[in-house]
């Protein structure tokens, strides 16, 4: 009865573990299936590769950069609406702008990319339109290195908050409602009610979330940051990760296979660990691990 | 005792009500705009640019869903892949959450582990595709909607919800010589219907936004999502968008002077995500349903 999704998860998530193989070879995709096993092995070669590149030090900086951003900006912002939705009284009001939160959520980072074209295009984007208009020149953002950075993690932020915010609702209504009233009797103010009461309630939910998060620090997310800088080789210095690296070594080109999957191992290790890490501290501060 | 409301409450209740109604605007205005353009008349285009509809048209949605080849068989594509797909992914993990509740299953446990081992680890980009290709799924509707039917995370919140039903219910069952099978679909199923509904919507969103299989497996455009053909269509990469020339929009707008492109883009862009949208807020409840549940086992 299980046996069509078991099959499903062997297939598509166990099966590609045997591909890992290549990563230890020297293999070329004309050689086919059998090529993963006939090809030659070269140990750890590519690896070496890897860490004397180049580009280690630029990706390995650029993904735990980008990922570190995002965690910084995007990690309390679902946390502070959450804290805000709480405080507002009236529910109507609350319903209608929960709801449209989640509306960035629901969409593809296709969609949201032409998006933000659309405001921000030099020729036809109303931001630049409204420069120009008062005198000033028409700014490229997409294009400028300088606004990647607030673009990719603003969207990314502009994405996650609505949904996000949902788990720490939860855990806020769950909340025992005598705490408020004992503290409005002894005259705690509201933002006091909200330092003292809702986010000590909440505190195991946050490390909980902050874990997690921690263990995808390496992890980009691909497709927004793939469509954003795809082609644009100005930016690839500050925003090209270890992920869009992997893709074009290994996918848009022919012969760097075996490399690519290396890095992708090499990444999946390192998620791996930083997973471990969190659940282990986790633990020891007395919450629930992941494991 | 009802405590009066003090000046400073009051101030702080306009601050918080102007402070969530901006974050409102913030996430639903960019949705509005690309709206709001899409009624553009391309007259009014030609003259005054983008601005509030002068004239309101239905023109652009007629063009660009029956005269864009592309786009009618993209939705096609779509709607295919996330049917089939959504019935596939919701029918199997059903069950797979419903075996691996069943306490007399032999390697429960390593199943389990099984399972979720898969969120923490994968073979990364490469590996997946070497395994679509040898098993003669590139460039077919297929890998489009095998790789994306089947999810530990769904898998998870269907075992803990149907672990909390009654026991009682299938003892009984059990006692008059029910089967597993027969407990699983006359019992169980009809039960869980809220959380079925829940992972087959989670399902579904994710087989409709999905562009990311078809880039990396499909070469062949009849094949293309309905994302992807929106991903071509608007070219949106920040390199050609200095010219914002070598898009299939620019094509268009070459043979046909009628669609201008930014309009055409707006209007396909409704298209891609207006059945999502318009859904989304009904069915609200069992998004948010999926996610706690989820997230407390996860």
């Amino acid at each position: 009865m299980m046996a069509p999704a078991l099959l499903l998860f062997l297939l598509f998530s166990y099966l590609p573990m045997v591909g890992i193989l290549i990563s230890f070879k020297d293999y070329n995709i004309i050689t086919g299936f059998p090529g993963i096993f006939s090809s030659k092995w070269v140990g750890f070669q590519w690896f070496k590769k890897f860490f004397e590149s180049y580009y280690f030090e630029r990706l390995m900086y650029n993904t735990l950069k980008v990922n570190l951003l995002k965690l910084f900006f995007g990690f309390p912002a679902p946390i502070i609406f959450a804290l805000l939705l709480n405080e507002v009284r009236s529910k109507p009001f609350k319903k209608v702008v929960q709801t449209v939160s989640y509306m960035p959520h629901f969409v593809s980072w296709v969609v949201v990319m032409q998006i933000i074209n659309s405001f921000l295009s030099p020729t036809q984007g109303i931001i630049n339109k409204w420069i120009t208009s008062m005198g000033g020149k028409a700014i490229y953002f997409i294009a400028e290195p300088s606004w990647y950075f607030p673009l990719i993690v603003g969207s990314a932020v502009w994405k996650g908050f609505g949904w996000g915010s949902i788990i720490y609702l939860a855990a806020i209504s769950g909340i025992d409602m005598e705490m408020y009233e004992a503290a409005v009797l002894d005259g705690c103010s509201r933002i006091k009610q909200v330092w003292y009461i809702t986010l000590p309630s909440i505190k195991a939910l946050i490390v909980m979330m902050l874990i997690l998060n921690v263990g995808q620090l390496i992890n980009a997310d691909f497709g927004q940051i793939f469509i954003y800088i795809s082609g644009n080789t100005k930016l690839y210095d500050i925003a090209d990760v270890i992920d869009t690296y992997v893709y074009r070594i290994g996918l848009a080109s022919t012969r760097g296979m075996s490399y690519a999957t290396a890095i992708g191992l090499f990444k999946s290790v390192i998620s791996l660990i930083l997973l471990s890490i969190a659940d282990f501290v986790s633990k020891r501060l007395g919450e629930e691990g992941i494991f | 005792m009802v405590l009066k409301r003090t000046p400073k409450d009051v101030f702080f209740d306009v601050l918080i009500y102007f402070i969530v109604a901006l974050l409102g605007i913030i996430t639903v205005g960019p949705f509005l705009y690309v709206l709001m353009v899409s009624f553009i008349t391309s007259a009014d285009y030609k003259i005054y640019g983008i601005t509030f509809p002068k004239h309101w048209t239905l023109a652009n949605y007629k063009y660009v869903i029956f005269g864009v080849d592309v786009v009618r068989q993209g939705y096609v594509v779509t709607i295919f892949v996330t049917v089939v797909g959504t019935f596939l992914a919701t029918l199997t993990t059903t069950l797979l959450g419903f075996c691996l509740t069943r306490k007399n299953m032999p390697g429960r446990g390593f199943v389990n582990r099984l399972i979720t081992f898969t969120m923490f680890f994968s073979g990364g980009m490469i590996p997946p595709y070497l395994t679509i290709k040898y098993l003669g799924l590139m460039n077919t509707i297929w890998c489009m909607i095998f790789p994306l039917s089947y999810s530990a995370w769904n898998t998870m919140i269907m075992r803990t919800s149907i672990s909390g039903l009654p026991v009682s219910l299938e003892e009984s069952a059990w006692i008059d010589g029910a089967t597993d099978l027969q407990i699983a679909f006359r019992i169980i199923i009809p039960l869980s219907k809220p959380v079925i509904a829940t992972i087959s919507l989670f399902y579904a969103v994710g087989f409709w936004n999905d562009w990311w299989t078809a880039f990396l497996y499909i070469t062949n455009k009849k094949l293309y999502p309905l994302q992807m053909v929106l991903k071509d269509l608007i070219s949106i990469t920040s390199a050609n968008m200095a010219t914002q020339d070598s898009s299939l929009a620019a094509q268009m707008d070459k043979t046909n002077a009628a669609m201008p492109s930014e309009v055409m883009r707006m209007t396909s862009i409704v298209v891609a995500v207006g059945p999502i949208l318009a859904v989304y807020p009904f069915v609200q409840k069992y998004f948010i349903r999926g996610v706690l549940v989820g997230s407390i086992k996860g």
